[in-house]
């Protein structure tokens, strides 16, 4: 019996069997009671049974509502409606399948827990989401700004030519096509809307706006693009320029430190003392001082000798010309001809270096690689002497 | 109207003296509450019908502790009227 709508039937057996009296009379009983139970709340409002709870007449006042079809305003009527309460005692019987159930207290770490979450989580998406779009109208504020800006660019030109720089790609395209009034005044008044989002630049562009008139605008505007031109075009001939300087500079360097030791050496023994103080450079200085001196002779004398003296320098205790930062796609051979006035040098440069260059081709952007301070006499393009020697040290690396 | 004046006036109907109609509500409540227990629905014709809902569990939360809740789930019992009833309550005058 199960979930089932028993009818008099079931209450006539029922009564019937616990009062004693025969089924034909209670269920006369049971209809009365029906009966009169219906006619005591209509009449009374309320009536109470014990065991069972409490029936009540319920009035709703009219109200207006809306026909859902046509959308038309409706009243609803006044009506009663039967309210019923049960006993606790009933609601017990009636709960009887889940009596054993209790309230559960719940914790957050709960895997029920997700729907706060839910909820919070979908705070922050609304947050974000309003984040987004106050971003995307401060875009478009600063887009629409930027052809007006210009305006007063002849009296400004500092300011505006810092945001000019990093600006100018958006504003070029937009500056130069037009220059209808209708647009401009457009921009005006877009500008002074959205004066109230923008810091600086709506600023200075509300001010700007009121000062200039609508006539000048379009020659200003050709004039504003032309301007922005002229400023690129500058910026790369200054680039070129300071491009062009270091390249003079770095050449002027190594020749002086080689006079220099000549001068010195010609005046005393002794030589500048350097970092890099090895017995060994002070007889390479002035053996080279000695050889300077024989250079007139171009005999196999001086072959031997330079033989001697070639053998006798020391490629990793030699003194430092320059300390050079590698510049992107650099070569061994490129910084050969810029200090030694040829290439075929370059293996000093590398031996000079092994301990941060693996290999010839191991030169990374950024890295400060030494090039050696070597003597006339070893770079000489046009010894062959010295094309041999290089040669060899290319063998013993 | 409380229960002693609907048993008074129950009783007069029927005919018989207010114990014995105390005792037959009572075998009616009871059968009723039998019903329940099993899960039927109870109905009179004319009048209505006590049937049985069944309430889903839920979770609540307390709004100043914040603590939450898991109600269980349970049978609860609903009056519904027959129409012939309803119609009665049209006929009824307005409250107001």
């Amino acid at each position: 019996m199960n979930n089932e709508k028993l009818n008099i039937q079931y209450l006539i057996d029922s009564v019937s069997a616990q009062t004693g009296y025969t089924k034909k009379e209670t269920e006369v009983y049971i209809k009365e009671f029906s009966r009169i139970l219906k006619e005591t709340l209509l009449r009374e409002g309320l009536v109470k049974i014990k065991g069972l709870g409490t029936l009540k007449l319920q009035w709703n006042k009219s109200r207006k509502s809306v026909n859902v079809q046509t959308g038309e305003v409706i009243e609803i009527s006044g009506h009663y409606k039967i309210d019923f309460t049960p006993e606790n005692s009933l609601k017990d019987f009636a709960n009887q399948p889940f009596a054993h159930l209790d309230n559960i207290m719940l914790d957050t770490s709960d895997a029920l827990a997700t729907e706060p979450n839910a909820a919070e989580e979908q705070e922050q998406i609304n947050k974000l989401a309003e984040q987004a779009l106050e971003i995307k109208s401060l875009l478009s504020d600063i887009n629409d700004v930027q052809p007006v800006n210009p305006v007063p660019a002849q009296s400004e030109d500092n300011d505006s030519a810092e945001h000019a720089v990093s600006d100018e790609p958006v504003v070029e395209p937009v500056a130069i096509p037009t220059a209808k009034n209708d647009k401009e005044e457009r921009y005006v008044t877009e500008v002074a809307s959205s004066s109230v989002n923008n810091s600086n630049l709506a600023e200075t562009t509300t001010e700007e706006t009121t000062n200039t008139e609508s006539e000048d605008r379009p020659q200003k505007k050709k004039k504003r693009g032309w301007l922005w031109i002229l400023i690129l075009i500058a910026l790369i001939l200054i680039a070129l320029g300071t491009y062009h300087y270091i390249q003079s500079n770095s050449i002027s360097v190594p020749p002086t430190p080689a006079s220099n030791i000549q001068i010195q050496d010609d005046g005393n023994a002794e030589q500048v003392t350097t970092e890099e103080d090895e017995p060994i450079d002070e007889t390479a200085e002035e053996e080279m001082t000695e050889m300077e001196n024989s250079e007139s002779y171009e005999s196999e004398d001086n072959d031997d000798i330079c033989q001697k003296y070639f053998s006798d320098f020391d490629i990793n205790n030699c003194e430092t010309l320059y300390e050079v930062e590698v510049a992107e796609g650099a070569r061994l051979a490129w910084y050969s001809t810029k200090y030694y006035d040829s290439y075929q040098f370059w293996p000093y440069i590398y031996a000079a270096n092994r301990d941060i260059m693996s290999s010839p081709n191991d030169l990374k952007k950024g890295t400060v690689i030494k090039i050696p301070k070597l003597p006339k006499e070893m770079i000489d393009a046009n010894s062959e002497i010295a094309i041999q020697w290089c040669e060899e040290c290319i063998d013993k690396q | 109207m409380n229960y002693k004046e609907f048993i008074s006036e129950y009783s007069s109907q029927i005919g018989k003296t207010q114990k014995d109609a105390d005792m037959i509500v009572s075998a009616i409540t009871n059968a009723m509450r039998e019903a329940f227990s099993d899960s039927n629905s109870v109905s009179f014709q004319g009048f209505g019908i006590f049937e049985l809902k069944r309430k889903e569990e839920r979770i609540v939360k307390n709004p100043q502790t914040q603590q939450r809740m898991l109600i269980p789930p349970k049978q609860v019992v609903e009056f519904k009227p027959s129409i012939t009833l309803k119609e009665q309550l049209k006929e009824l005058p307005p409250s107001e």
